[in-house]
């Protein structure tokens, strides 16, 4: 086990170095630099000034080893300044994902404890009128988009009922039923749009689940309908949902862009995209490679939670 | 002998089949035969011949679309078929148990074998968990597992095919149920495991007193373990008596044709002999005997009209126009 764990912490390393490099090499490709920034708005600058600044700030090396400089410095724990905020990266980026784990985290969290239920409810009874109802509500969550469905939501929700804000977060320290407030509606965005394809993994995993030997052996033992998909089948079922599930993880972290602008919700997504917009390099940079990070730690969770769910698969080889 | 006691298991005229948009496919037909308290009754033929679906019907376990068409199925003089879910489920693993064909996949994968062991007497005995997992110790180790402690601990991937069979076995015989429906229980596994679990049932029929409805296409296992033996094809029983009616002195001709596949240690061929065709489908099955079209004594009248059941002792049955003149 431990030997995996560090098997795999230096294979993310690895990875996350490589995307380093990679995400560091895209932004640097796109048009325009900080000094092309900095002379639109001085209009005093000269050609020769710019020139003059890129060798001061290093601008005029290639991109290797402008990558190399960067990494130094930030190996040293200097992330740099956000050019947007005016204040350093981690101060802009920290509160940015607290609030994007809390509407993401909220809403995974509604998603899986609704779809596995229902998903699972569906496979035990199919082509029933309850498998239908689940499926054609599946189909709508999984096509419905997601600004459509937050544009409805205030339509209704904000505009007629005005039961809830249309969007934005409750300030610091306000009453924990006014945070709730603002959240409501753009966890539901997400929790219906994300719900659908759970359950539905859920039910066709369940379904191939319920067709194999064993699940007769133990109607053979006796064990009623109840006993037979809740413990005899629901954990051999979980064992593909959560390849799908871990997948998901990533995006708690790098939010989700349309939601979250629609809202004003100020997570990670929109973050990221106005960083990008704003050519805030050293921002985009590291908001960028947390997305990658968590994304692979994501992955090793669900490696980690393979091996607990199906003890065929043995972690590291260390077998009793 | 002792005096007759009234069989285990009474089925009568059973007819199992298929429900689908286009009507009903009938699959067993019309199929009757007894179970004695500690006796063991083979049920023999090809695949496809319906002797799973039956050893199914026993525990109202048929597949989806499933069904009982038509006779009866006794335990104890207490009727099965149409017994509410609720009912069947304290017979199930508590009165009849049943082991399947593949060890490999009849285990849950994610569950030790001492859990799954426990599992039917938790349901049916009232135990506790823990009583249960003593009492699943116990019967891993009638069954032969060594080092019982330690391997009810194993989940199934760890053990080899015949060790899973032996916990299947365990598992079906935890509540000392009357009857045990074992079906095709060595065919996925090695000769040498096979004579292995073969002498186990053996051993354990005689300690429990356990009744064994034995489902199987080789007469060389069946030859080993039964007392009487119906012989299936294509859904009916077409020959039925005691081991000794049947293995000696086969009347059917596909009774006859089956043994004479059997290869044996003491007659060197060639080439074991073979039954030119094959089972026909339950949906292309012919209006007379299913068998004529590949049987070399057919004659007119075995195409257009089925030969009923002709009673030839006390003991031995054959349907076949043959055998009334024979």
């Amino acid at each position: 086990m431990r030997w995996f764990l560090l098997t795999r912490i230096i294979q993310s390393l690895l990875v996350l170095a490589v995307m380093s490099f990679v995400i560091y090499a895209l932004i640097g490709l796109m048009p325009g630099d900080p000094i092309d920034l900095m002379i639109s708005s001085n209009p005093n600058m000269t050609a020769a000034d710019a020139a003059a600044l890129r060798q001061l700030f290093g601008l005029d090396l290639p991109i290797y080893q402008r990558y190399l400089n960067w990494l130094g410095t930030a190996l040293g724990g200097d992330l740099g300044y956000s050019r947007l905020f005016g204040q350093p990266v981690l101060d802009v980026l920290f509160p940015a994902m607290k609030n994007t784990v809390i509407l993401m985290g909220t809403a995974f969290i509604l998603s899986v404890c609704i779809a596995i239920p229902v998903g699972t409810f569906a496979a035990s009874k199919p082509r029933s009128a309850v498998d239908y109802g689940v499926n054609l509500f599946a189909f709508a969550g999984i096509s419905i988009p997601s600004f459509w469905l937050a544009l409805m939501l205030i339509i209704i929700f904000s505009v007629f009922l005005g039961w809830f804000p249309a969007g934005g977060i409750a300030v610091d320290g306000a009453p924990f039923l006014e945070q709730i407030k603002y959240m409501v509606l753009p966890v539901a965005t997400i929790t219906i749009v994300s719900i659908g394809g759970h359950s539905r993994y859920v039910r066709s995993s369940m379904i191939e689940v319920l067709r194999q030997d064993y699940i007769r052996t133990a109607r053979a033992k006796g064990a009623d309908n109840k006993r037979v998909i809740w413990k005899h089948a629901l954990r051999n079922a979980m064992i593909p949902v959560v390849t799908i599930l871990a997948l998901d993880f990533g995006f708690l972290f790098s939010g989700a862009l349309i939601t979250e602008t629609i809202y004003s919700w100020p997570g990670m997504g929109k973050l990221i995209f106005d960083s990008v917009m704003g050519n805030d390099f050293n921002l985009a940079l590291v908001a960028l490679l947390f997305a990658t990070a968590l994304t692979l730690t994501g992955n090793l969770l669900a490696d980690i939670c393979y091996a607990w769910l199906d003890p065929r698969i043995v972690i590291g080889g260390d077998s009793k | 002998m002792t005096a007759k006691q009234p069989p285990v298991l009474e089925v009568e005229h059973l007819s199992i089949g298929f429900e689908s948009d286009s009507g009903i496919l009938s699959v067993v037909e019309d199929i009757s035969f007894s179970l004695n308290s500690g006796e063991t009754l083979a049920l023999v033929g090809e695949s496809g011949c319906g002797k799973s679906l039956t050893a199914l019907a026993m525990l109202q376990l048929l597949p989806p679309f499933g069904k009982v068409l038509s006779g009866s199925i006794k335990l104890h003089g207490k009727e099965l078929v149409g017994l509410a879910d609720s009912s069947m489920e304290a017979i199930r693993g508590n009165q009849i148990s049943m082991i399947f064909q593949e060890p490999m996949s009849a285990l849950n994968p994610v569950f030790t074998v001492g859990q799954q062991v426990a599992e039917p007497l938790i349901l049916h005995k009232d135990m506790s968990p823990s009583e249960a997992y003593q009492r699943a110790i116990e019967m891993l180790e009638a069954v032969g597992i060594p080092d019982p402690i330690s391997r009810a601990n194993n989940y199934p991937h760890q053990l080899s095919g015949g060790m899973r069979q032996r916990v299947m076995i365990a598992i079906a015989l935890a509540c000392e149920p009357d009857i045990l429906i074992a079906d095709e229980p060595t065919t996925a596994l090695d000769v040498t495991i096979q004579a292995q679990i073969l002498d186990l049932m053996h051993d354990l029929q005689e300690k429990f007193g356990t009744s064994i409805l034995f489902i199987s296409h080789d007469f060389g296992v069946v030859s080993r373990m039964a007392d009487e033996i119906a012989v299936m094809y294509a859904g009916r029983v077409i020959e039925q008596g005691t081991a000794t009616d049947v293995l000696v002195e086969p009347k059917h001709p596909y009774t006859t044709a089956l043994l004479n596949t059997t290869p044996r240690i003491d007659i060197s061929v060639d080439r074991l002999p073979a039954i030119p065709g094959r089972v026909p489908t339950p949906a292309e099955r012919p209006q007379g005997c299913c068998f004529a079209p590949r049987c070399s004594l057919a004659s007119d009248i075995c195409s257009s009209e089925r030969p009923m059941s002709i009673q030839l002792t006390d003991s031995h049955s054959a349907a076949c126009y043959e055998v009334g003149h024979g």
